[in-house]
């Protein structure tokens, strides 16, 4: 199975769009560190970057990459190898393309200009967030069979997740203001990868406690050792399911 | 690190200039061996301006009523224990008292009484000063003093309940006090002035209280410089004042869901100068102050920086630097009474094409989502994300709830060196 | 070798193989024709476990082929339309599927049409910069790369010039003399007829016909594949009309 995933990453190395990802994350890791004095300020960008960039080009490519690999997916699955195993190397050979790209492009950055708790943070939720958005592409695009659709569909589901979600969450929370939401909401973020990567960043970085007294709630939540590693299971939940789901409709799907 | 201020100055030609007629200031040892072997039966042997001389050793006494002018002195840090009595350990009700050199200690908590290490009942001229008060209930304590020099104690408790705490340094109705290089630490508050008229902090060190660092009502004409309020429970409180002065200090690390660099309440034609606020849940929260210059401060890295309430009105803010604060500026009014100007933002992006050092572009520092968690507390956690961000975007386009004409036409392009 | 019993695939309503039957044994070289949509290349996917039947059952060495994927050890099989990775060099193609081949050994690799093909000239380019031509003469060559005692070949001469036409030919009726089993899917009917030995016709899912040639030249008095085609669709519209 990693030999398979050795030459689909060595594949994937020379593509031009992940070239220019790699590209894309280094001139704003590195160059946000030359223009801006203030590293905290830095954070905040890269976090964005992280947060709403990866998710697109993760999602995009590896829809576009699938689609265009079917044929050769085909040439795979008649050597004698069992489909669980190629899925599962496209996967790595996505995986280790996109994180090593962001290791590179922002996680270097910040590991020299600002070795702090939130860069840790914000790595590990950008490295998370890259697996998530792999998977869920993965399973779209081995659901949908017409490649127009599939591109249409991950597109709105990084919409939904980046930004409608959100809008939804807030919309809520007007309706509710008058009740002790605080407990409902910790539980709605939960069901967004983006908003547990931000909350778990935001919550290592001194903003947190400027969130007043209904913060405290979050606080206690994210802000603890076990709330950390709630958050980070679920981020795993995250690709692990969509991956699992992919899985099996891809082992029987009809080629 | 002796003070020489004109005061100490002045007091010290009151004591000599008073005990030289007489000539025969004496100096009273007191200690084990001496002729004294404690100091309640010196007090009471001196004559006015004699010197007691307090030798090394643990003394425990409580209740030393000083009701004459007199030095009292301790030569290598006598310490005087009160074991946790509820009681005083100086009560001082005369004028020119000096009190200098003591280990200080264990005052203990009483619900009834403010005991304190040091209490000034009623005097003018006084000098509290070069003493370590360790674990006392109150500290230093002046009430209806005058004159007085109150400088390098080092004031130290371990309070961990906010309601048997007492406060490091405490003044009610004085005039003319200056508070100088002390450090209070784990009081219920650092400093606190009640009814202070023209007096002087400055360069002292108050952190880690589990209130306020300073605690500062109806005192008029008062200036503090130099002084660090850190780490303190709510930061610290300047209420209900007139034409108070505050430079060059540091607010830091006030943490708390309650906390404040600096929380002004009723306070008017003030001057908040070259002051650092950095890392406070919020840099200076103002009600109702009125008038005030605030100038070439530094807010950094503040959950908000200034929440300017609505009922504040002809304040000026200019030549400030606002630096990677999550929030610049915060009101609950749709309108605007307070002036600001020339201050660098460093959430501004803006251009400047004539290169006058100025953004072309005003600028709006109010914050949508700050108005937004005001009425929606549980909304917090939607900070930076995107949605928020596109809300953030348009509404300082388009201003609809944020007050429109809080703008700062003159955005400095980069900071001012402070 | 291969043994297909009543192979039904439904994609929805549509009925790409109804009831299929067949049986192929080695030393046969089966020619699969029928009109586009007749359930060609659904057939050889079934037999590649590409698709999964809706129903029936697939043996290969009378081993039923859901058992697990080791039966694609015996098979090798050129597709019709080949995309390869772009940035993939054609050495690495071959390496990685030499890589994911452990159980054939150095010596044992048949490259008879790697040379033939020259692709050695061809191995430092990008799979991505191949011409269609050289992309299925890479696609036959990995084919047989493995020796395999079965071959499936989909449409494989849409693309190829008439050299290489001929090599992969004279390749084909060599396996049928080491008696392995030859499966051809083709429209251009011209090509088969000096490799085939049995025809499978197939339309609208079903099997028409599977003959040996020697019976259908006989039946039909035509020598040439396409007139007997031809030949046998007429006589069968006849009947229908009779």
């Amino acid at each position: 199975m990693w030999k398979l995933s050795y030459y689909i990453l060595g594949d994937l190395i020379k593509n031009r769009i992940i070239l220019g990802y790699l590209l894309f994350l280094s001139v704003v890791g590195w160059g946000v560190f030359f223009l801006e004095s203030q590293p905290e300020k830095a954070l905040l960008v890269l976090m964005q970057v992280a947060l709403m960039a990866v998710p697109l080009i993760v999602m995009v490519f590896a829809t576009i990459y699938y689609y265009n690999s079917r044929e050769f997916i085909l040439l795979i699955l008649t050597q004698p190898i069992a489909r669980s195993a190629v899925i599962k190397s496209f996967f790595a050979g996505l995986s280790c393309a996109f994180i090593l790209s962001f290791l590179i492009g922002i996680g270097l950055p910040l590991v020299l200009f600002y070795p702090s708790m939130e860069s840790f943070y914000l790595i590990i939720s950008g490295l998370m967030l890259s697996l998530v958005f792999i998977a869920i592409a993965l399973y779209v695009s081995i659901k949908v069979q017409d490649k127009a659709r599939g591109m249409g569909v991950v597109l709105l589901l990084w919409v939904f997740f980046a930004f409608l979600y959100d809008g939804f969450l807030i919309f809520f929370m007007y309706q509710f203001s008058d009740y002790p939401i605080e407990e409902g909401v910790l539980v709605l973020t939960l069901f967004n990868p983006i908003d547990i990567a931000r909350i778990t960043i935001i919550m290592k970085t001194e903003a947190s406690a400027m969130m007043g007294l209904s913060g405290a709630v979050f606080r206690e939540f994210f802000g603890s050792s076990k709330g950390v590693l709630v958050s980070l299971t679920i981020l795993v939940i995250w690709w692990v399911l969509p991956f699992v789901l992919a899985g099996k409709i891809f082992s029987k799907k009809d080629m | 690190m002796i003070v020489v201020s004109k005061k100490i100055a002045a007091a010290l030609i009151i004591v000599l200039g008073c005990a030289l007629p007489c000539a025969f200031a004496k100096i009273l040892p007191v200690g084990p061996g001496e002729r004294f072997a404690e100091i309640t039966p010196a007090v009471a042997a001196a004559h006015a301006f004699d010197t007691l001389l307090v030798k090394k050793a643990t003394y425990r006494e409580h209740t030393i009523i000083i009701n004459k002018p007199l030095w009292v002195m301790g030569e290598g840090m006598p310490v005087i224990d009160a074991r946790n009595k509820e009681a005083d350990i100086f009560i001082i009700m005369s004028d020119s008292v000096f009190i200098e050199g003591f280990v200080l200690s264990n005052v203990g908590v009483s619900y009834l009484n403010e005991y304190a290490a040091v209490k000034v009942r009623k005097g003018r001229n006084g000098v509290v000063r070069n003493n370590t008060i360790k674990d006392c209930y109150f500290g230093i304590y002046l009430e209806y003093a005058r004159d007085y020099i109150i400088s390098n104690n080092d004031i130290v408790a371990h309070t961990k309940d906010e309601s048997s705490a007492g406060n490091a340094i405490h003044v009610w109705k004085a005039n003319n006090i200056e508070i100088a290089y002390n450090s209070a630490t784990g009081h219920r508050d650092g400093i606190y002035f009640e009814f202070v008229d023209d007096s002087k902090i400055h360069h002292n060190v108050s952190f880690n209280n589990l209130r306020y660092g300073l605690h500062f009502m109806f005192s008029n004409r008062d200036g503090y410089f130099f002084n660090e309020f850190t780490d303190n429970g709510a930061g610290v409180a300047v209420m209900f004042s007139k034409q108070i002065r505050m430079e060059e200090n540091l607010f830091a690390n006030n943490w708390g869901t309650a906390s404040y660099g600096l929380l002004l309440k009723e306070i008017s034609d003030g001057e908040i100068h070259k002051n650092r606020f950095i890392q406070n849940t919020i840099g200076i929260l103002a009600e109702g102050a009125n008038r005030l210059s605030i100038q070439r401060n530094q807010f950094t890295q503040n959950g908000t920086a200034l929440d300017m309430k609505g009922n504040c009105l002809d304040n000026k803010v200019t030549h400030n630097n606002f630096l990677a604060n999550t929030f610049e500026v915060v009101t609950n009014s749709k309108y605007n009474n307070n002036e600001y100007n020339s201050n660098y933002w460093s959430l501004y992006s803006g251009y400047d094409l004539d290169r006058d050092g100025f953004g072309d572009l005003p600028y709006r520092p109010v914050n949508l989502f700050a108005k937004i968690t005001n009425e929606i507390p549980s909304a917090s956690i939607m900070l930076h994300s995107f949605f928020v961000n596109i809300l953030e975007l348009s509404e300082r386009i388009f201003p609809e709830i944020i007050p429109e004409e809080l703008v700062d036409k003159k955005p400095r392009m980069r900071p001012y060196i402070l | 070798m291969i043994s297909l019993q009543n192979i039904s695939k439904r994609y929805g309503k549509h009925e790409a193989l109804q009831s299929v039957s067949l049986e192929f044994t080695r030393g046969q070289s089966i020619a699969m024709i029928g009109p586009n949509g007749s359930g060609k290349t659904t057939l050889i996917k079934s037999i590649l476990g590409l698709v999964v039947p809706s129903e029936g059952a697939i043996l290969v060495n009378n081993i039923d082929i859901t058992a697990g994927c080791d039966y694609r050890k015996t098979i090798g099989y050129m597709p019709q339309i080949n995309r390869f990775p772009e940035h993939m060099k054609v050495s690495h193609l071959f390496a990685m599927m030499k890589k994911m081949r452990p159980d054939v050994s150095d010596g044992d690799y048949d490259e008879e049409l790697y040379r033939a093909f020259e692709i050695e000239k061809m191995e430092k380019k990008k799979l991505g910069a191949l011409s269609g031509g050289m992309s299925q003469q890479v696609s036959a060559a990995l084919a047989f790369l493995f020796n395999p005692s079965m071959i499936i070949l989909d449409e494989p001469t849409a693309a190829l010039d008439p050299v290489s036409n001929e090599l992969l030919k004279g390749k084909i009726n060599k396996c049928v003399d080491e008696n392995k089993l030859v499966l051809i899917t083709s429209h251009i009917l011209n090509d088969l007829d000096e490799i085939t030995t049995h025809v499978v016709y197939l339309m609208e899912g079903k099997v028409r016909f599977f003959k040996a040639m020697e019976v259908l030249r006989a039946q039909t008095s035509e020598s040439r594949l396409n007139k007997i085609i031809v030949r046998l669709i007429n006589e069968e519209f006849a009947n229908v009309e009779a």
